[in-house]
């Protein structure tokens, strides 16, 4: 079951990286990290972690290049409100990953999971609001 | 469809291949990562790559998270207000 979650994520992260436009890519890839974050493995590898690192880093990556057009001026009008209101959420995540990463490789299993899964709400709400920007 | 307009659909193309461009040269490593992962290429994901890892999204979220730059005031009409 878990495997194929995985592979599910694996042609979710292909198609919204390589296959979409520039906007459908912030979209698709950031549902393949809401994707990637369930189901909740128990427990919490080191191997779980890279996966949900690289993820995350898809979707970052995607942001990124979001901003850097939209400072270029190649992005569209309301791309400075949508990355102000984006980064609420974005800004939690590096506080959120320090953790889950703290406990995942002192292998705490319960701070871990407890980690994850404020990390996964965080991914849920940045997902939603971006959908609500309608940043697709 | 005149020249003007060709020209800038051909402009708001080649801005978007960039974007496409950049996002797709961060994420790759990601992606390919995440393939050999769960194509059982690799059966333990190493310390170095874990570190690797880490370091690409540090970055990539500090970079996303700076506050933006101030825009550029409009500029001032002309003198005579152009007319």
């Amino acid at each position: 079951m878990r495997i194929f979650a995985k592979m599910a994520v694996v042609l979710l992260l292909g198609m919204g990286v390589l296959a979409l436009p520039a906007c459908s890519t912030v979209s698709e890839v950031t549902g393949a990290v809401t994707a990637a974050l369930q189901p909740r493995p128990n427990p919490i590898s080191r191997t779980d972690l890279y996966n949900i690192e690289n993820s995350i880093t898809i979707a970052v990556a995607g942001l990124a290049a979001y901003r850097r057009a939209c400072l270029r001026g190649q992005a569209d009008a309301n791309c400075r409100a949508n990355i102000e209101k984006l980064q609420v959420y974005t800004r939690k995540m590096p506080p959120a990953l320090a953790s889950l990463r703290k406990f995942v490789k002192e292998n705490n299993q319960v701070s871990a999971i407890t980690a994850y899964n404020a990390l996964k709400d965080l991914v849920a709400q940045f997902t939603a609001q971006r959908q609500a920007l309608g940043v697709t | 469809m005149n020249a003007v307009a060709i020209l800038a659909v051909v402009s708001k193309g080649i801005a978007l291949a960039q974007t496409l461009i950049e996002a797709g040269q961060s994420a790759a490593p990601a992606i390919k990562a995440l393939a050999e992962l769960l194509s059982g290429g690799q059966a333990e994901v190493t310390e170095e790559q874990l570190n690797e890892t880490e370091k690409t999204l540090d970055a990539l979220l500090a970079e996303f998270n700076a506050p933006l730059p101030e825009q550029d005031p409009p500029a001032d009409p002309p003198p005579g207000g152009g007319q």
